[in-house]
């Protein structure tokens, strides 16, 4: 990644562009050397070993040229198998989830092509896809130009185009650094935010826009390493110098559109919501299909492929204006109609009234205001019976009520709804739906066992440990927290030590030498030791390594004094 | 503050970011038992996020959710309460229940720090997204205090690695600093040859550029590769995770008046709303950004889109292909929805000459490196002729009209962009966004409020569930 690090999200709302982003490692073979030095002796002892060790690896880093991963592909402009696409000089462009993928490989090998992708984005009319081109698929050999033939181990589509329509509207070696950008953005408001942290995204835009209404348009992505030579050449490349006429015929077509979209379009620099207006055929320099037909093939892969449809919306804001809403007028029956926004106000063009749209309300047949939903269940005596039931995705805020314990079975969440005696089954069956979630899940009802277990038996321990030193001698000398922190035998040893530490402070200090070990006090018995050594607790070796050391020490001061 | 200063992306990326991720997080603990609870926590949030509900259980009826429509929704606690409850009670086989404790007193209170641990789990289901929501949030409290702390700590993140990074053997110095991606120095990321990569950020008043820059001299050759974990770097890396704690002990200190500021809502009302359009799956990456800012309705509207007032997403998830499911921690009042920022639609317009007759070539409105649009001046594309249509570009017209690359910057750090970035900043189009007020919906391209209709507020009422649960059956 050249980008170290990766610089942080941009504002929410702003874009950050990129002209590139390559990887860290371009293609080609680099050299890894690894070195390892040994000492010639350890303790005396002669290793006869080398000092040093020296190794040379080769690592090829190569990206397919055949294919790229289809999860890569982030989302196409205009969408795949989109019908009604407004001709609006919107250019078409993929965006790719792979930061770097236009730049992992090279057209070839020249200077120029350093920054520029390896792939194309054509659009190609139907007509001339029809006459002109051919997807081949299930190829298992292809030449890339320059790099010889080569088997390839899967299968892999292969765009036959004629080189006159490449050359027609496929990209100049000129053009292609401008076909390609990176951008960031801030993942934050977005539904994959965490899988992509870093908001990144690549993408491929077409040189050519899909300019004629109710036309069938092919999206073609293709890797054009080694086919530079295809390429238009920039000097050959005739351009529209004449005025282009209106056509009339278009326009009436789309002035229906306009009326559809009336008060809608005050953007700002935004032309997008007014279609343009071209004839359908430019005659100046035209090549006939016919032409173009008669040229050679050329055989590029098929990185991704789609279709769609222009027609007179279809685009984001239009789909986003079709939601629709139900309208409420007092005078009508309850449910009320469903309908667009704009399909409402277009009516009279007067502002209106809606109802929320709430998930489950009284707007909706058969549900019920608080969201119940008047439905049927099928009971284990095999009876069907009306009920009432809700999801959690209710349209009313409800109060949270804690239970004291949880349900312990279906029937206990049951509920009875008094006025109509319906049974009210949402808990019981959210109960129901939970069990089986559960027991979808081995790794759950695993660990939900392993937890309980644990914590019974740390009670049980708990309970034992606190029976066991209550009985002793010595249940005045530990504190409360040890009990659950450290082992049986490190609360013995140190409480013994309390104790027998505690009578010698009042004999005074110049008395205190002697040779014997002050030993625990009557009670302490040897039998009373030997069932330490029977806990078998789960402790802390470290801490355990700690405290003995601590007692011997505290027992051998003992002694010395 | 300069965003473009590649120093500040370091310290965001190595320090502000995880600071906030690592408040986020759950404490990993050495206790078997605690491990076990803390997966059960876990595993139950995700049910408060209704992950794994099938969809018939959250709309039961189709008409609840047509094709083409959103619907807003209260996720009621008890529910899901009770589909925890069902899961508690898998392999349940003695009186001491699902959770494990023979006094009803005991199981009682573990119940309750169930719901409470469960309360906090369910904010965190995506660190990442909690942590760049509260970042945000703590510099849109206050802007100048968030970055003059962030500013001074980076100073410090900065001089101490380098400190260490001058520690080590000059032969390594340069691996290093690629390996860890410890900041170039400024005097690096001033140099524009056209091998570098270049980027700037677009917004309506104001640009941020940042320089990716790859430097030719750092670029190795194959056989110039040098050992990447020798001690030095296993040494500096360890250093540096020491820097970086302590430089996040400072961000604390200097930022506590704003973290007291920010309290999270823990167990309060979930909402959210289900969309069923193929929206969802032609625009994926819809960006939703949600506010509380009840006072905010009619003229006022607009102020209510505020960073400051911002409700925490809590998940954004495709149910299907045409379905998406979104659920905020509390209830906004203001909704936004937007084109997807990177699919967003780049385009350009045509001159229309009078008479019927449209120029030859298309044009885009020139805008600067601020991101302003220059009314005056346009780039002009030329069509290419021969394919009957009006729809070859010549995209290196853009390069004639690029100025960016000529003027001189606010910063030496921040370079100009040259190729598809530029094209891509004059091509693009504001995206559209949909806007849900509670008392309003609108739709707009950014400023123009051309189409609003009012919502029935009376509607939206709260009535108790009359829902009696039957006495307990004791287990039957």
């Amino acid at each position: 990644m050249t980008i170290q690090p990766i610089p942080p999200s941009p504002d929410v709302g702003t874009i950050r562009y990129f002209d590139s982003i390559k990887p860290p490692l371009t293609q080609g073979k680099f050299l890894v050397e690894t070195k390892q030095t040994f000492p010639t002796s350890v303790k005396g002892v002669n290793t006869n070993l080398p000092e040093e060790i020296t190794k040379n690896e080769y690592i090829q880093i190569e990206g397919s040229p055949y294919q790229i991963d289809p999860l890569t592909i982030h989302s196409r402009t205009p969408p795949k198998n989109e019908q009604g696409v407004k001709v609006d000089l919107s250019i078409p462009k993929i965006v790719f989830q792979s930061k770097t993928l236009p730049w992992e490989r090279k057209v070839n090998d020249e200077e120029h092509y350093d920054n520029c992708p390896w792939m194309s984005l054509l659009l190609i009319r139907d007509d001339e896809f029809e006459n002109c081109c051919e997807i081949l698929e299930g190829q298992k050999q292809y030449t890339i130009p320059g790099k010889g033939n080569s088997n390839i181990p899967f299968e892999i589509r292969v765009l036959s185009i004629k080189e006159g329509l490449l050359k027609n509207i496929g990209p100049t070696a000129h053009d292609l650094p401008y076909l390609a950008h990176a951008l960031q953005v801030n993942p934050k408001d977005k539904e994959l935010c965490g899988n992509d942290e870093d908001g990144i995204f690549s993408v491929i835009i077409s040189n050519r826009l899909p300019s004629e209404i109710n036309t069938k348009y092919h999206a073609c992505l293709v890797s054009i390493e080694g086919h530079a030579s295809s390429l238009p050449i920039e000097d050959a490349v005739q351009i529209l110098t004449q005025d282009i006429e209106e056509n009339p015929q278009m326009i009436e077509k789309q002035g229906q559109k306009i009326d559809l979209k009336v008060g809608l379009d005050h953007g700002v620099h935004r032309i997008t919501s007014h279609p343009i207006q071209f004839p359908l055929h430019i005659p100046e320099t035209f090549q006939s299909i016919q032409n173009l037909k008669s040229t050679d093939d050329v055989k590029l892969i098929l990185l991704d492929y789609w279709t769609f449809n222009t027609g007179d919306g279809g685009d984001f804001e239009s789909k986003i204006k079709a939601i629709k809403f139900r309208q409420s007028l007092a005078d009508k029956d309850k449910v009320g109609d469903l309908d667009s926004l704009a399909g409402f106000s277009l009516e009279d063009g007067e502002q209106r009234t809606y109802e929320p749209a709430l998930l489950g309300s009284d707007m909706d047949p058969d549900v019920t205001v608080n969201s119940f939903l008047y439905t049927d269940i099928v009971e284990h005596d095999g009876i069907t019976r009306p009920c009432l039931y809700r999801g959690p995705c209710i349209a009313v805020p409800t109060y949270h009520d804690i239970k004291e314990e949880p349900y312990t079975n279906s029937d206990d969440a049951r509920g009875l709804e008094p006025s109509t005696g319906l049974d009210v089954i949402h808990h019981s069956s959210a109960f129901e739906l939970g069990r089986l979630l559960a027991l979808s899940d081995p790794k759950f009802i695993e660990t939900l066992s392993r937890w309980r277990r644990l914590r019974l038996k740390k009670k049980s321990l708990q309970l034992y440990r606190k029976n066991f030193l209550d009985k002793s001698h010595l249940s005045k000398k530990y504190d409360i927290e040890s009990v659950d922190k450290l082992p049986l035998q490190s609360i013995l040893q140190k409480a013994i030590v309390k104790e027998t530490a505690l009578p010698l402070k009042e004999v005074p200090p110049d008395l205190r030498f002697h040779n014997e070990v002050p030993l625990p006090p009557d009670g302490t018995t040897d039998d009373f030791l030997d069932k330490l050594s029977l806990e078998r607790l789960q402790f802390d070796e470290n801490t355990m390594l700690q405290e003995n050391l601590r007692v011997q020490e505290a027992y051998t001061r003992g002694g010395q004094l | 503050m300069t965003e473009g200063d590649t120093t500040m992306s370091e310290y965001h990326t190595r320090v502000v970011v995880p600071w906030f991720v690592k408040g986020m997080s759950r404490t990993t603990t050495d206790d078997a038992e605690e491990a076990a609870w803390n997966f059960i926590i876990e595993w139950l949030g995700q049910l408060r996020t209704l992950v794994g509900v099938p969809f018939p259980y959250i709309v039961p009826h189709e008409e609840m959710l047509p094709n083409d429509s959103i619907r807003f929704f209260h996720i009621d606690r008890n529910w899901i309460d009770a589909m925890i409850d069902g899961a508690l009670s898998t392999g349940v086989l003695d009186s001491r229940g699902a959770l494990a404790d023979v006094d009803p007193e005991k199981r009682g209170e573990l119940y309750i720090e169930l719901m409470e641990a469960l309360n906090e789990q369910e904010l965190i289901m995506n660190p990442f997204r909690t942590a760049l929501a509260a970042h945000d949030k703590a510099r849109a409290l206050n802007r100048s205090v968030f970055e003059d702390a962030v500013s001074i700590a980076n100073q410090n993140f900065k001089q101490r690695v380098e400190q260490e990074i001058s520690k080590i053997p000059e032969q390594q110095r340069s691996m290093s600093n690629a390996v860890m991606g410890v900041a170039k120095s400024e005097d690096s990321a001033t140099t524009t040859s056209a091998s570098k990569q270049k980027a700037t950020s677009v917004q309506q008043t104001k640009s941020n550029t940042y320089l990716a820059g790859e430097d030719k001299e750092n670029t190795k050759s194959p056989t110039q590769l040098e050992p990447m974990l020798s001690q030095n770097n296993h040494d500096f890396l360890k250093k540096q995770i020491e820097i970086s704690r302590d430089v996040q002990s400072e961000l604390t200190a200097k930022m506590s008046g704003i973290l007291s500021q920010m309290t999270m809502i823990r167990g309060g009302l979930l909402t959210g709303f289900l969309m069923r359009s193929t929206i969802v799956r032609d625009y994926p990456g819809l960006e939703i950004q949600a506010y509380d800012a009840p006072e905010c309705v009619g003229e006022r509207r607009e102020e209510g889109f505020d960073e400051g007032r911002a409700v925490d997403l809590i998940r954004v998830a495709r149910l299907s292909e045409t379905i998406l499911l979104c659920i905020f921690n509390g209830v906004p009042t203001h909704l936004r929805m937007k084109e997807p920022s990177e699919g967003i639609r780049l385009g350009l317009e045509k001159q229309d000459k009078g008479g019927g007759k449209i120029d030859p070539k298309l044009y885009v409105k020139y805008k600067n490196r601020d991101g302003m649009i220059e009314d005056d001046k346009t780039i002009r594309i030329s069509v290419r002729a021969g394919t009957g249509d009006v729809s070859v570009l010549r995209m290196r017209d853009f390069k004639f009209g690029n100025d960016w690359v000529n003027k001189s910057t606010t910063s030496v750090s921040i370079p100009n962009l040259e190729k598809g970035g530029f094209v891509a900043t004059q091509l693009m189009q504001f995206p559209y966004q949909q806007d849900f007020v509670y008392d309003s919906i609108r739709q707009q391209p950014i400023i123009d409020s051309q189409n609003e209709s009012i919502v029935n507020v009376d509607a939206i009422r709260v009535e108790d569930s009359s829902v009696i649960n039957r006495p307990s059956s004791g287990g039957e």
